[in-house]
């Protein structure tokens, strides 16, 4: 008894009723979903070419499958045979899983189904794995026992015989729409999704249809969907704001790192960048309209306002205290600096300063002792000049007066200089990890 | 009126930004196999079959139309959807025709570059390979956007053959009359020409290239109305250049009685009578339409092998990342260029084979699309209507009932 079998071996393969008698050939099989892995719940049996009749069998009626027949327990006159093959909006092996696009979310790339492995359990079949490798390309193409024979004859131990890519179904998630909501259905945990690294993650989003890109965009939690936001490309950041509505875009920009959000919302046409805006709320419009003020290739418009800002008066066990405090989002922890009751920039620091320094002193006494800053206007050579000179990983920038409007990281500053060193293209060409 | 004024400059601009698929898909159409027909067809029979642009104009722009919709609404390629649709073996065996098809067109484009090399009185041995280089290049390098821009300034030279066409001197009152009315003539040879006139027209691999490029261009759905102009614009471009191309060698060499086999024996034949202009601005046309279709069917046909597979494609990908897409693209390149430099290659069987093959393959592709495009789930409200299908069945039954004549007439030769 074969505890795995492949779909291509039973698909359009031969149905027979209980004594023995050709009904139809098999047509797709419906799942029923489970925690992990879904498991068969009806038979669509398809029966003609010309005008195909469909019948729905339940799986309690199915006998056995084998490869190149399925057997059921009922007669072929228990059958009613319709002209549609109903099956509204189930996941089904053929329609949505073979040959579909589905996601792997353990080698985090798109990956086409060449075909499915089934394992069975008691009478059903549940879904084991997908095949994406050439050994289900030529199964399916019905080679397989003349490629095998041919390659012994060369190589008896050819790797290719053993090369069955196989991925576990608890990594797949696949990419049916819900035509009623028009989003995907996420796999009962989102914890794979979420831990695909956002860089990524908008590479598969870019590998996807245009409707598949915008249904799994939705399906995603709001801090998923900031993190994939930030790390696309600018056109495909416009087709998503434009595809979802508005609210949600404005919401998912208020999550955005202010120097990504303000990327963005620069480079849109000026009516939408103002009724985005407008949605958000008073606290996250303030600080991203104050920015998009800055040309984007001067300090200003470069710089992020998530950064920790302490008042110069306390101790270092008080600003210790208070950075552990500090919400998640602040670019760095790295560099902290110092403020008066004005807001203007009197001193900063880094962690190993703070760490190494006795917890009651004053927190003025273990700064720098040169204040590094550069000025709103500075451009964006100036500021890479000045990092690389003073080898700091984080700059603050100042305005006319002297008060702290934000810093700029290096990987702000990184990006910059790869797109002028070596231009957009090749940048995407890295990304990808071999 | 100055608000419609400015209605229409903003309709053009979006025009303009969703120009180029099918501006390019049509004039890559004209390539040195195009040109050789429609040479032959002016040569041998004049303007009598002047008159039969106007239904291939329409049958062009129908299918046409259709990848385009297609491409729009579900954002795949066509290979894509007949791989979901359909499964692996159909698309497996479709692609394989496709590349046999395509790798012989490709030599057909080369042989057009080696021809107009000769032309200019340069060795083929210098030109072919720097081409065939050229290409390769441009695609690996570039980005999409800078090649399309490439290739639709390469457009602008399909202008030579119009200029060439006036050189020529016809008698347009003559042109024109024979434009609107079909004359036909029931013997074997006008027949056969006629079908390679149309049969040049539409290829399988336009319908694959036309959607690719939809989809990679992210033409949207309130887009799509400017979409269609591109499509329109680009089958009467093709159309008005094959016509001024006929309209050349009828009003010089059908007037001799001169009889052709290529499109360089038609330039030759052209300098002593339509002068030197014309010549060189006939072989200019002749290279520039051989090397711009042949830096795309290589990299449509990899494309849309590796999309029907499932393979990686793209060239924003490293080799090892898509070394499926790599070696089709450059093998396709290389094979053909270096066939047509072999001295003493039986080019005319190949070129039968490769005919043969885009005979077989255009039916199954045509009746694919036609499933595919009455997919409510695929293509929801955006399905053809119960006129446009008819019109649609009609155009199909037709090419595939020319096609299969085309098919038979290799054996039959």
């Amino acid at each position: 008894m074969e505890m795995f079998i492949y779909f291509s071996s039973i698909l359009d393969k031969e149905v027979l009723d209980k004594d023995e008698n050709f009904i139809g050939k098999l047509y797709d099989v419906v799942l029923k979903p489970t925690e992990v892995y879904p498991i068969s719940s009806r038979l669509i049996i398809k029966n003609g070419f010309f005008r195909p009749r469909y019948a729905s069998v339940n799986w309690n009626d199915v006998a056995e499958n084998r490869s190149g027949y399925t057997r059921l327990k009922i007669s072929k006159d228990a059958l009613k045979f319709n002209a549609f093959s109903n099956n509204k909006e189930e996941l089904t092996l053929r329609r949505d899983i073979l040959d579909q696009q589905v996601v792997d979310t353990y080698n985090h790339n798109v990956i086409r189904v060449n075909d499915v492995h089934l394992l069975k359990v008691e009478n059903n079949l549940m879904i084991a794995h997908v095949d994406i490798g050439l050994r289900g390309i030529i199964r399916r193409l019905e080679w397989e026992k003349f490629v095998d024979s041919l390659i012994i004859f060369f190589d008896k131990d050819s790797k290719y015989l053993k090369k069955e890519i196989l991925i576990s179904w608890k990594h797949i998630q696949p990419l049916t729409i819900n035509p009623a909501s028009m989003t995907i259905k996420i796999n009962a945990p989102q914890k794979d999704l979420r831990n695909i690294p956002a860089a990524d993650f908008s590479e598969i989003m870019a590998d996807l249809d245009h409707k598949q890109r915008i249904a799994l965009f939705k399906a995603l939690d709001l801090e998923t969907k900031a993190k994939v936001m930030s790390s696309m490309d600018f056109q495909n950041q416009k087709f998503i704001v434009e595809a979802i509505d508005l609210k949600e875009a404005a919401e998912v920009l208020s999550l955005m790192p202010s120097d990504e959000a303000t990327d963005l919302l620069e480079k849109m046409p000026s009516l939408e960048t103002e009724k985005l805006l407008g949605l958000m709320e008073t606290k996250s419009s303030k600080r991203l309209s104050s920015l998009l003020g800055y040309s984007s290739d001067s300090a200003g418009g470069l710089m992020t306002t998530e950064y920790i800002a302490l008042p110069e008066n306390i101790t270092v066990e008080d600003a210790l205290k208070k950075i552990e405090e500090k919400p998640l989002g602040v670019e760095t922890i790295q560099y902290v600096y110092l403020i008066n009751e004005k807001g203007f920039l009197t001193g900063s620091v880094n962690m190993r300063r703070l760490l190494s320094a006795d917890p009651k002193q004053d927190i003025l006494k273990v700064t720098f002792p040169k204040t590094l800053y550069v000025n709103i206007d500075a451009s964006v050579k100036e500021v890479a000049y000045f990092m690389d000179k003073y080898k700091c990983h984080a700059i603050p920038v100042i305005d006319n007066n002297g008060v702290l409007r934000g810093i700029i990281t290096i990987d702000d500053i990184l990006s910059q200089v790869i797109s002028l060193a070596w231009g957009r293209l090749k940048r995407r060409k890295l990304k990808r990890k071999a | 009126m100055p608000r419609k004024i400015s209605k229409f400059w903003r309709n053009f601009i979006i025009f303009l930004s969703v120009m180029g698929p099918g501006i390019i898909t049509a004039n890559v159409d004209n390539d040195a196999g195009g040109i050789t027909t429609y040479s032959v067809c002016g040569a041998h029979f004049g303007y009598a079959m002047i008159w039969s642009f106007v239904p291939i104009l329409v049958a062009l722009v129908i299918i046409q139309e259709m990848c385009n919709r297609m491409g729009v609404v579900t954002g795949k390629g066509l290979a894509d959807l007949i791989r979901e649709e359909f499964g692996v073996k159909i698309t497996f065996y479709c692609m394989g025709i496709l590349v046999l098809a395509n790798i012989g067109n490709a030599m057909s484009e080369f042989a057009g570059i080696a021809a107009s090399s000769e032309l200019f009185g340069i060795s083929k041995y210098i030109v072919v390979p720097l081409c065939a280089i050229g290409v390769w290049w441009l695609v690996v390098k570039g980005t999409y956007k800078s090649v399309e821009k490439i290739f639709l300034g390469a457009c602008i030279f399909y202008l030579s053959y119009i200029i060439s066409g006036f050189l020529a001197k016809p008698d347009w009152n003559q042109v024109f009359y024979e434009s609107i009315k079909p004359s036909f003539q029931m013997n074997k040879d006008f027949l056969f020409m006629l079908i390679g006139v149309v049969g040049t027209t539409i290829a399988p691999w336009m319908q694959f290239y036309q959607q690719a490029a939809v989809v990679e261009k992210g033409v949207k759905l309130e887009e799509y109305k400017y979409s269609k102009i591109d499509v329109v614009v680009g089958s009467f471009i093709v159309n008005i250049i094959a016509f001024f191309i006929v309209v050349v060698c009828a009003a010089t060499l059908f007037k001799q009685g001169i009889r052709i086999e290529t499109a360089k024996d038609a330039a030759v034949a052209l300098r002593p009578l339509a002068g030197n202009y014309c010549y060189l601005l006939f072989a200019f046309g002749l290279f520039n339409a051989s090397l711009f279709a042949a830096s795309i069917l290589p990299l449509s046909t990899a494309y849309s092998v590796c999309e029907g597979m499932g393979w990686d494609a793209g060239v924003n990908k490293r080799f090892r990342e898509a070394p499926q897409f790599y070696s089709l693209y450059a093998g396709i390149i290389v094979i053909s260029a270096a066939i047509i430099l072999l001295p003493k290659i039986p080019l005319i069987p190949i070129m039968l084979i490769s005919q043969v093959a885009n005979g077989i393959l255009l039916p199954f592709i045509l009746i694919f699309m036609i499933m595919l495009i009455n997919n409510k789930r695929l293509m929801g409200e955006y399905t053809n209507s119960k006129l446009y299908n008819f019109i649609c069945l009609v155009v199909i039954v037709a090419m595939i009932a020319l096609s299969l004549f085309l098919f038979a007439t290799v054996f039959i030769k």
